[in-house]
C-alpha cells in the first residue's frame, strides 16, 4: 500500500506544536480555502484538505507555521497537483519524499497526498521547523511516483514542463479547444502534456490521451473539429480521410490532431510545412 | 486521424450534435455516470461541455451614463509608466523610503510634472480617496504596506487630511491579515465592504441576510441576467454562497462606499496570474467593488473587468492606477505559489488600466516563457481588454501603448 500523509492530528514535530483543531475541507467547500483555483485541484482527483496551524519554539508568541494537506483520490492525482505547483524545484538535503522549499513555502508529494507548509512571515530561521514538519508528515519513504509520462515522446521534451491533464482547467494551461470538457477527460480518463522547445525561440506542444478504447477517441476527434469550426480565432485546414484533423491558431500556427488506435495526440506549433 | 463519420456530417453541425446525443446516451448506458450528464441535458458537473450562453447585462446602463471630467483613461491614455529599484528589497524587507522614492519618479514620469502638482490635478482638499488595496497572498504578493504609505504621503503633501482617506477592500478579515489595520495607519480610515464573519460571529443571521447587507447600494448593481448565486458549483450550499457574497440573485449590488462615499480611487493591484489571464489592475475593482461575485467567475469572468470599469462609481472617480510589483507572481495565482514569485523591484503607474493591464500581461507571459511554463496565450484571455478599448476605457492596442521604463 503506497504510504500517506500522516493525518494531521497525530503531529508531534520536534519544534512545532498543533495549535487548535484541523479544519477540514471538502470539494463542496474548498473555495473557501481557495478562492481561484479549487477547481484544477478538483480534477486531479480532490477527497479532502485539512488545515491546521502549529506554533514554533513553545512559548515564542507569534512565531506559526500552517499546514494544508490534500488527500487525493489516487497517487496520480497527488503527482498532478504537486507538478502543477511545484516550479522549479529547490528541495532540501535532508528531506527524502519529493518536495521543494522555499522561504514561504514548502511543497511534498507524498503518495497519493500533497503538503503544503507555509511560513507566513516569511522568517527563516523557521524553515528547518517547515522541514521538520514534513518530514513528520510523510515518516516512510513513499513508492516512487506513478510515471505516466511515457506518452510523451522523450526526444526535445522540456521535462519540467509536463503536466497531468484531467479536465479543461488543466488543458486550459496548455490549449483552449471550445468550451468545457472537450477532451471528454471527466476527471476520470488522464491526458499528459509538455512542451517541446524549437529554434527561436518557438515551442511545440504536445497533449496525448490514452482512452483505452479507440470509440472513444475517434469520438473526442469529433469534438475538437467541432471546437476548431466553432472558435473563431481558429481556422480549420481541409479534412481528408486518414489524414490528421488540422488547423491554424490566431499566431498562424500549424496545428494537428491525430488517432492511433486509442490514443489522441495534439500538437501546436507544428513547424511550418515545407513549400 | 479523421475518421468518416466526421468526413460525413462536415456540413451539418446541428444533425451532427444529435448524431453525438445519441451516441452518448449509449455510451452513457454502458459506461455509467461519466457521460450521462451530455445525455440529459443537465449538466451536473461544472465542465459540462455546453459553451456558455451569451448573458445579457446592464452596461448600456452604464454606457448611457455621461462621463465625469476625471473618467478613465484619464489625462494620460495609454501611457504606462514602471519604475525598478533593486534598493526596494533587502533579504526579504521592503525598503520604504526607497519605494517611495519609485513612487515619487514614476508620478513625475507619467505626468511629467511635480507630485504636488499632479496632486491638484487629480485631487482636491475636499476629496474622500478611496486607496483599493488587494490583500491575498500575503507577505509576498499582497500589495505591501509601504507601498500604501507612499500613496498616503504624496497625498498628504499635497493637503489631503488622512481622515479624508479610506483604505479598502472587499473583505475585512483579509484587510487586517495583510497589514492594513488601524494602528498601523493612525488616523485613516480602513474598511471592507463587507465582513466574512466566524464561528463567534457569523456573517448570515437566523432570518437569512447578510450582516453587511445594509453596506451594498440596492440602486447600484450589475446585472447578470439568468445567473444567480445560487446553485453555483464549488459551493457547499447556497447559504454557503450567501455567507461570503452577501446576496445571491442576479445583481451584484456595488459596495455603497464606492457609489456614494468616495469622491476619488486609486487602484492598488498587485503584479500575478489568475489562470491564463492577469489579476492586477482591472480585476482588483472589477470583482472589488461588489458582491455576489462567486456566480460570474464561470460564465464571465475576464468580462466583468470591463464592464464593471465602466460603471460610473468607478470610470469617473478611479484617477490613478498602481501596480505592487515589487514581487511578481506569473503562475499559480491568484493565491500564492511562492515556487511561481520573483523579485521584480518595480512599481507601475498609469491613469489608464487597461494600458497597464496589456503591459502586466505581456509581461506575465514573457515571464513563464523564460521559464518554460505552459503559456497559453488565446486571445479569449485578452479581448476584454479589447473591448475596454471599444468602450472608451483605455487603451489596448500594444502598438498605441508607451511603456516607460525607468531607470
Amino acid at each position: 500500500m503506497t504510504p500517506s500523509l500522516a493525518a494531521l492530528p497525530l503531529l508531534a514535530a520536534l519544534s512545532a506544536t498543533p495549535a487548535g483543531e484541523a479544519v477540514v475541507y471538502t470539494p463542496a467547500t474548498l473555495v473557501d480555502r481557495i478562492d481561484g483555483g479549487a477547481e484544477l485541484v478538483k480534477e486531479h482527483g480532490f477527497v479532502e484538505l485539512s488545515v491546521r496551524r502549529y506554533t514554533v519554539g513553545g512559548d515564542a508568541g507569534d512565531a506559526r507555521l500552517e499546514v494544508d494537506r490534500y488527500q487525493m483520490r489516487d497517487p496520480l492525482g497527488a503527482l498532478g497537483l504537486y507538478l502543477d505547483r511545484c516550479g522549479s524545484e529547490t528541495p532540501d538535503p535532508t528531506l527524502v519524499p519529493r518536495h521543494t522549499v522555499g522561504r514561504y513555502q514548502l511543497l511534498m508529494l507524498c503518495g497519493d497526498a500533497v503538503a503544503v507548509v507555509t511560513n507566513p512571515a516569511g522568517d527563516e530561521a523557521l524553515v528547518p521547523a517547515m522541514v521538520d514538519l514534513a518530514r513528520d508528515l510523510c515518516p516512510r519513504p513513499p513508492d516512487p511516483p506513478p510515471d505516466p509520462f511515457g506518452l510523451l515522446p522523450a526526444r526535445g521534451l522540456d521535462p519540467s514542463s509536463r503536466r497531468i491533464v484531467r479536465g479543461p482547467v488543466g488543458l486550459a494551461a496548455f490549449a483552449t479547444l471550445g468550451d468545457g470538457d472537450v477532451l471528454r477527460l471527466g476527471g476520470d480518463v488522464h491526458g499528459v502534456a509538455g512542451l517541446y522547445p524549437g529554434p527561436e525561440g518557438t515551442v511545440l506542444t504536445r497533449v496525448v490521451v490514452d482512452y483505452r478504447d479507440a470509440g472513444a477517441a475517434a469520438a473526442v476527434l469529433v469534438a475538437l473539429r467541432n471546437a476548431v469550426d466553432r472558435d473563431p480565432y481558429l481556422v480549420a485546414g481541409p479534412l481528408t480521410e486518414g489524414a490528421p484533423l488540422t488547423w491554424t491558431d490566431w499566431a498562424s500556427r500549424r496545428c494537428e490532431a491525430r488517432i492511433d488506435g486509442a490514443v489522441l495526440t495534439i500538437s501546436l506549433g507544428l513547424p511550418a510545412e515545407p513549400r | 486521424m479523421v475518421p468518416r463519420e466526421v468526413m460525413a456530417v462536415r456540413d451539418d453541425r446541428r444533425t451532427m450534435d444529435d448524431r453525438w446525443s445519441r451516441r452518448d446516451v449509449i455510451r452513457g448506458l454502458a459506461a455509467g455516470a461519466a457521460s450521462a450528464p451530455v445525455v440529459l441535458g443537465a449538466p451536473s458537473r461544472s465542465w459540462a461541455q455546453e459553451p456558455p450562453a451569451e448573458v445579457r447585462t446592464n452596461l448600456d446602463q452604464f454606457t448611457a451614463v455621461p462621463r465625469g471630467p476625471h473618467a478613465i483613461p484619464g489625462p494620460w491614455p495609454g501611457r504606462v509608466v514602471q519604475v525598478t529599484d533593486p534598493a526596494c528589497l533587502t533579504g526579504g524587507a521592503i525598503d520604504a523610503p526607497t519605494v517611495a522614492a519609485m513612487l515619487r519618479t514614476a508620478l513625475e514620469s507619467l505626468a511629467g510634472m511635480d507630485p504636488g502638482e499632479l496632486f491638484g490635478r487629480l485631487f482636491t482638499a475636499n476629496d474622500l480617496v478611496g486607496i483599493k488595496v488587494n490583500p491575498v497572498g500575503p507577505p509576498l504578493i499582497a500589495v505591501h504596506t509601504e507601498v500604501v504609505d507612499a500613496l498616503i504621503g504624496w497625498l498628504t503633501a499635497g493637503g489631503l487630511p488622512r481622515d479624508h482617506i479610506v483604505i479598502w477592500d472587499r473583505f475585512d478579515t483579509m484587510l487586517a491579515e495583510a497589514g492594513f489595520v488601524p494602528e498601523r495607519f493612525p488616523g485613516v480610515r480602513i474598511e471592507g465592504l463587507q465582513t466574512s464573519g466566524d464561528d463567534d460571529r457569523p456573517a448570515v443571521d437566523g432570518q437569512g441576510n447578510h450582516v453587511s447587507a445594509e453596506r451594498f447600494d440596492p440602486e447600484f448593481y450589475y446585472l447578470a441576467e439568468g445567473v444567480p448565486g445560487r446553485g453555483v458549483p464549488g459551493y457547499d450550499s447556497d447559504e454557503a454562497y450567501l455567507e461570503q457574497h452577501v446576496f445571491a440573485g442576479d445583481r451584484s449590488y456595488f459596495g455603497k462606499l464606492v457609489t456614494r462615499e468616495l469622491t476619488r480611487i486609486i487602484n492598488v493591484g498587485p503584479f500575478k496570474n489568475t489562470g491564463n489571464g492577469v489579476s492586477m489592475a482591472t480585476k482588483n475593482l472589477g470583482y472589488g467593488v461588489m458582491c455576489n461575485t462567486g456566480r460570474l467567475h464561470r460564465p464571465l469572468f475576464f468580462r466583468v473587468n470591463t464592464e464593471v470599469l465602466a460603471a460610473p462609481p468607478v470610470r469617473d472617480k478611479l484617477v490613478l492606477n498602481v501596480l505592487d510589483a515589487i514581487y511578481a507572481q506569473y503562475e499559480g495565482g491568484p493565491m500564492l505559489s511562492e515556487a511561481h514569485v520573483v523579485e521584480h523591484h518595480a512599481l507601475y503607474v498609469a491613469t489608464d488600466p487597461i494600458a497597464l493591464d496589456t503591459i502586466g500581461h505581456g509581461q506575465m507571459v514573457a515571464m513563464r516563457k523564460a521559464r518554460g511554463v505552459p503559456v497559453n496565450e488565446h486571445p479569449r484571455y485578452t479581448s476584454y481588454l479589447h473591448d475596454a478599448e471599444a468602450l472608451g476605457l483605455g487603451v489596448a492596442d500594444p502598438a498605441r501603448i508607451e511603456h516607460v521604463v525607468l531607470p
